[in-house]
Formats: C-alpha cells, sequence, structure tokens
C-alpha cells in the first residue's frame, strides 16, 4: 500500500506540475458556459419544407400559412421554387395542383432521400389533407406507452452526456500514454523498472488518478448544468467503471507505439470510431448493430437515463457487468503488456 | 539558405520514417476514411424501425415494410422488451380485440408518437385520398457525406500542426533545440522548414482520404489550393503547442484547450443560420471550414474560395507576428 501511495503522490505531482488541472478547468468553465447560456433549448434538424401552390385561386396558401407555414416558403413561381430546392440541400418541396376535393401532390425530394421516407413524407401529406378536409382519423388503433411519457429533453441539456462521455470519461485515453511517453523520454521509467513496486501499482496509480480527474471534472460539469435533483450514484459508478476502462484502453493502445506521435495518430482513429455512436444518441432511431458494439453507445445512454431519468428500473446494471468484466480483461492485458514492454529494458 | 531548410526537412522526414509516422500517417487516415465511407451509406439510407409480432400478420407486415425497417418477434412480450431497449422503435401488435397496438417506450421524441400514427393511418386508409407522384431534384451526394469528408480534411490538416508541437517538444526535451539555436538556422527557417513538411503531409493525406470518400466528383486543385492555405495556420498551432510546452503532459493540455476552440467552430457553423456566421468570422479556423465547405459542399464553386483562403493566410499571419517575440524566446531559435 505505501508503494501504491508514493507513487500515486509521484504521479499527481508530474500532472499538477505540467499544469494539466488549469486546461481541464478551463475546458469545464467554456462546456458549462455553453450549455447554460450559449447553446440553445431548441433546436431542430429538420428538413425545410418548400410549398408551389398551383393550385386556381392559390386554396391552399391560407392553410399553410394556419398550419404555421412561412410565408417565403410558399412560392408562386415554378422556377424560383425548383431553383430554391437545388439551393438548399436539407429541402424537400410539394407542389400542389388541382382542387382541394380532387388535389395533386407532387413531392420533390433530394436524390439522397431513401423511398422509404419519401413514403412517409406522402403518408404525411394526406394526413395533412385529410385534416384539412375535416374528413377525420378512422383510428382502428390505440397508443400505449410502457412508461409515463417524459417531457423532452432540451437541446443544450442532451449534450452534457455527450461532453461526459467525450470529455470527462475519455480523459484518461490519452493522458496515461502522455505519462508512459514522458517517462520514457525522461527516463524515470528505467528508475522503476529497478524499483520493487512492480507493474501493477504502476498501472494502478495512474488508473487511480485519472479515474479521479475525471469524477471532478464530471460532478463539477454537472452539478454546474443540471443541479443535484438527479441520479447521482449511477452517474458516478459510470463515470468511474467507463473511466478505469478507457484509461486501461489507452494503455494498452498506447504501449506498442514507440512515442506520443506514433500514439497520436492510432488515438485519433479510436476516438473517431468512439464518437459514431453520437449519431445515434442524437438520432436514437438509428441505430445498426455494429454501433451498439461500440461501448461508448451504452454509456452515452446510460448517462442520458441518469441525468433525465424516464423511470426505466435497473436499466445499468447489465451494462455495469459487462463494464467490470470488460475492465478485468483489460487489466490482465496491460499487467502482461507492461511487464512485457515496459519493466523490461 | 534554402540548402539549410532542405537538410532540416530531410532530417524531420529520416526522423518521421525511423518513427514509422509515416506508415501510421497515411494507414489512420486511410482507415477512418474506409470505416466512414462504409458507414455513411447506413446513416444515408436509415429510417425507422418498428418491432412487430405474428399477431398483425403477413400483408400488414409487408405494408409496414414501405416506410421502415422491421423486426420480428414471436410474442407481445418481446416487442415490449425490445420497445424498451435503448434505441427508438415502434413497436406494433394487435390485443385480444383486433385493435392495434403501437408501443412506445415513452422517452421518444415527440414526432416519433407522430409518425406511428401516420403510417398506420396510411395502412388502415383503404383508399388513397389524394394523386401524389414523386419527382427526385437537386444533388445525388448526400450533405451527410459531404460534412463527414470536410470534417475529415480538417482533421487531418491540424494533426499535421499537432505532430509538428510533439516533435518540437521532443526537440527540447531531448536538448536538440539548443543544437539548433546555435546552428545558422533562424527562426524563419525553422519555421518554413517545418510549414513544408505540413503542407507536404497534410495535402496528401487530405487527397488520399478525399479521394476513398469522395471519387473524383472534386476539384484537386482546389483542394491542393486550400490545403497549402489551411497549412500556414496548423504550423502556426504546432509553433503555439510546442513553444508553450516544456513536456509532453502539458503539451497534451495545451492541445486539449487549442482543440476545443480547433474543432468546436466548424461543428457550430454547421448548425448554425447564415445570418449569425458573422460570429465565427475572427477565427482563423472558421475560414479553413469555409475553404473546404466551398470545395466538398458547394460543387467545387469558387464562390467564397479565394477570399476564404486569403482571409486564412491574413489571420494566421496576424497570429504568427502577435506571438513572434513569445515562440522565439520559448523556441529559442532567433
Amino acid at each position: 500500500m505505501r508503494r501504491f501511495i508514493n507513487l500515486f503522490k509521484q504521479d499527481t505531482l508530474i500532472i499538477i506540475r505540467s499544469g494539466l488541472q488549469y486546461a481541464v478547468i478551463f475546458i469545464s468553465v467554456i462546456l458549462i458556459v455553453l450549455i447554460n447560456f450559449v447553446i440553445p433549448e431548441k433546436l431542430e434538424f429538420k428538413n425545410t419544407e418548400l410549398f408551389f401552390d398551383s393550385t386556381q385561386g392559390k386554396i391552399m396558401e391560407p392553410f399553410l400559412l394556419a398550419a404555421g407555414v412561412e410565408k417565403d416558403k410558399i412560392f408562386s413561381n415554378y422556377d424560383d421554387f425548383i431553383k430554391a430546392l437545388e439551393e438548399d440541400r436539407k429541402s424537400i418541396g410539394i407542389r400542389i395542383e388541382g382542387t382541394s376535393a380532387d388535389a395533386k401532390f407532387t413531392i420533390f425530394s433530394q436524390n439522397t432521400e431513401s423511398i422509404k421516407n419519401v413514403n412517409l413524407e406522402e403518408a404525411a401529406l394526406e394526413s395533412v389533407l385529410e385534416n384539412i378536409r375535416g374528413t377525420g382519423k378512422k383510428a382502428g388503433y390505440r397508443i400505449e406507452t410502457l412508461r409515463e411519457e417524459t417531457s423532452p429533453i432540451p437541446f443544450n441539456k442532451n449534450l452534457i452526456p455527450v461532453f461526459l462521455t467525450y470529455e470527462v470519461v475519455a480523459l484518461g485515453f490519452l493522458l496515461i500514454a502522455v505519462m508512459i511517453f514522458q517517462e520514457k523520454t525522461d527516463g524515470s521509467i528505467h528508475a522503476y523498472r529497478v524499483s520493487s513496486s512492480g507493474a501493477a501499482i504502476y498501472i494502478l496509480s495512474k488508473v487511480v488518478i485519472f479515474t479521479l480527474m475525471a469524477v471532478l471534472y464530471g460532478v463539477v460539469t454537472t452539478v454546474s448544468t443540471v443541479g443535484f435533483n438527479i441520479d447521482y450514484l449511477n452517474l458516478l459508478l459510470l463515470i468511474i467503471l467507463a473511466s478505469i476502462f478507457m484509461t486501461l484502453l489507452g494503455l494498452l493502445v498506447s504501449i506498442f507505439f514507440n512515442n506520443l506521435s506514433e500514439f497520436l495518430f492510432a488515438a485519433f482513429g479510436v476516438l473517431i470510431i468512439m464518437q459514431l455512436p453520437t449519431i445515434s444518441y442524437m438520432n436514437p432511431t438509428f441505430a445498426p448493430g455494429f454501433i451498439k458494439w461500440i461501448p461508448m453507445y451504452p454509456v452515452l445512454f446510460g448517462f442520458r437515463e441518469a441525468l433525465f431519468s424516464t423511470g426505466k428500473e435497473n436499466y445499468l446494471f447489465p451494462f455495469l457487468i459487462v463494464l467490470i468484466a470488460g475492465i478485468g480483461a483489460l487489466f490482465a492485458l496491460c499487467y502482461f503488456a507492461v511487464r512485457k514492454r515496459l519493466m523490461r529494458s | 539558405m534554402f540548402r539549410r531548410i532542405l537538410n532540416f526537412f530531410l532530417r524531420d522526414v529520416s526522423s518521421f520514417s525511423r518513427d514509422n509516422i509515416f506508415i501510421l500517417m497515411i494507414i489512420i487516415p486511410i482507415v477512418i476514411a474506409i470505416v466512414i465511407r462504409f458507414f455513411i451509406p447506413t446513416v444515408e439510407t436509415s429510417s425507422i424501425s418498428f418491432a412487430v409480432d405474428s399477431s398483425v400478420g403477413q400483408e400488414f407486415t409487408s405494408q409496414l415494410e414501405d416506410y421502415g425497417d422491421i423486426v420480428k418477434y414471436d410474442s407481445q412480450e418481446k416487442v415490449r422488451e425490445r420497445v424498451n431497449g435503448t434505441d427508438d422503435i415502434i413497436g406494433i401488435t394487435k390485443d385480444s380485440d383486433g385493435q392495434y397496438v403501437i408501443i412506445l417506450e415513452g422517452n421518444e421524441k415527440e414526432e416519433i408518437e407522430e409518425i406511428a400514427a401516420i403510417v398506420l393511418d396510411d395502412i388502415l386508409r383503404e383508399e388513397p385520398i389524394a394523386e401524389i407522384s414523386h419527382e427526385v431534384v437537386g444533388s445525388s451526394r448526400s450533405l451527410f457525406r459531404e460534412y463527414s469528408v470536410v470534417m475529415v480534411v480538417f482533421m487531418i490538416i491540424f494533426i499535421q500542426g499537432m505532430l509538428i508541437a510533439f516533435y518540437i517538444i521532443e526537440e527540447k526535451e531531448s536538448k536538440v533545440i539548443y543544437a539548433i539555436a546555435v546552428s545558422p538556422m533562424t527562426f524563419w527557417q525553422y519555421l518554413l522548414a517545418r510549414w513544408i513538411l505540413v503542407l507536404i503531409t497534410g495535402t496528401l493525406l487530405s487527397i488520399i482520404a478525399s479521394l476513398i470518400l469522395m471519387g473524383t466528383g472534386i476539384s484537386y486543385t482546389l483542394l491542393f489550393v486550400g490545403a497549402v492555405f489551411s497549412s500556414c495556420l496548423a504550423v502556426v498551432v504546432g509553433l503555439l503547442i510546442g513553444g508553450i510546452a516544456n513536456n509532453q503532459i502539458s503539451g497534451i493540455a495545451i492541445m486539449k484547450v487549442l482543440n476545443l476552440v480547433i474543432f468546436l467552430i466548424p461543428i457550430a457553423a454547421i448548425f448554425v443560420h447564415d445570418p449569425y456566421q458573422y460570429f465565427f468570422y475572427p477565427f482563423p479556423n472558421y475560414w479553413i471550414f469555409r475553404i473546404l465547405k466551398n470545395i466538398f459542399i458547394d460543387s467545387g464553386s469558387t464562390g467564397d474560395f479565394w477570399l476564404s483562403c486569403g482571409i486564412t493566410l491574413a489571420l494566421s499571419v496576424i497570429i504568427l507576428i502577435i506571438l513572434l517575440p513569445f515562440l522565439k524566446r520559448k523556441i529559442q531559435i532567433k
């Protein structure tokens, strides 16, 4: 234990001398300001809908305006309509012809839109038309929710899990590698080799430092953005375990590189792949199988549930078990790799 | 003078080769580009998903398939279990009275419920209520693909700067910097040698990544020119990190802070509406984003390409001039 404490003190001193804590505080303050004051609560990424009402007497225009369509999105000239569609590649266009009793619609979609989404647009259009005609729905179905419906998470607050995952939890991934390369450069690893402390204490000391940093970093940012009324127990468990996992992963990857410059390329590659689940997080209907296998996928959604509970019971337990098993396997791999590649000259 | 720069450049090249940097430099962006290339179609063709059980019948299931992906289960219980999973999926079953039941988790976005109702209305409607046709306009390239390649190239350019930063830190730690300081090499020659390195590697890798992600559908002449101008800022960032940091840990700390500004601005610029883009004007990395946007998104139109190149260069030079006394003192080359 004394050996561990001594090495821990030494590693902490190295971190403090490097000024890393100032960088962490600075980034945390920036993110708190961005989330609380800059990023809006509501931000929609919907396609722009453009209309060309070519019905006689423009009978659809009042309905469209009443439905909240902005005046400048309704065109009276076909060429202007097509030009606007081509200029705004996030747009879809709807041309309306005929009369309200005999309406004809043409949906103009961008070339990249899937046929299933075009079918959805057609269905939505028919639904709108039904409402306009006042024919109403013949509901042959009912809607059931598994739990009480929750209010939508504000856009700015919804970004906190992303920050916790890729900034707080991933902190140790890069830093443990940097610390090891630093020790290689300044020769302190040679001194450690001749000491009696061993590989396990060497790994543990670093893992504990970066996990503690992650906990402090995560808690301060969470308290400053969402306050105290959240599931802190699960939040802390997730920060601790996911941070240990990422730190060990960083250690394992870094051992196979000679210096930081080499490692940086691999690290950016790993981090980019780890960031793919963000797309699913921002759009939860998109969840292909391979994304679910990336460890950051359950971490992201775990943070979301801890911060903005939907009443899901035991939501984190199965994943935490997997994470603990992953940590065990990674620790064993790191132990053998450190002994083989770092503890021998 | 040129010989000195060339020798220094060749020294870096030899150092890169010794450290396997060249191999990694080529392999990693190619791997990233290939992963993204395979990933993009999945995003482009993504649609909503439905979990159904056998109670809804084969005909209904095949009708549902026109609107989204279908996952079939044996029982209503399994459908509920699936809906309760992490992602958003709409469950559809039939109850004992023969009525369709849309099962939702309760935490979905509002539009998911609307979509589910619209789809069921459409399927259950016996006759179409209007004549609807479909036409395709615009480009066949997706914005997701184009913004992905913009961000990949943007990242490649700045990684070169960071690589330079860690080489400077290594030179400081190994005291090689003192040997350079007492040599006839001036600060400007040192900067030029490093810039040539960033320029060559950055341009080459940007072209490779673009070829993988976009094929031949963009102007590689503009990409080359854009990479030349963008590399000016990357080398300034590299000098700044390398200048301030005394060791690799502090180098990473500074890199983390700078990366926040470097990468957050183009990401924010993607989502911020045009009238508010002026907020980003003082940031040189925003103009690199504009350069890449001209190349990859605006179909190679030279709209404000040259203006963006000019502003990137001007802002990079201004930052360099402001930092010059500090950098000379820190890197210790006159």
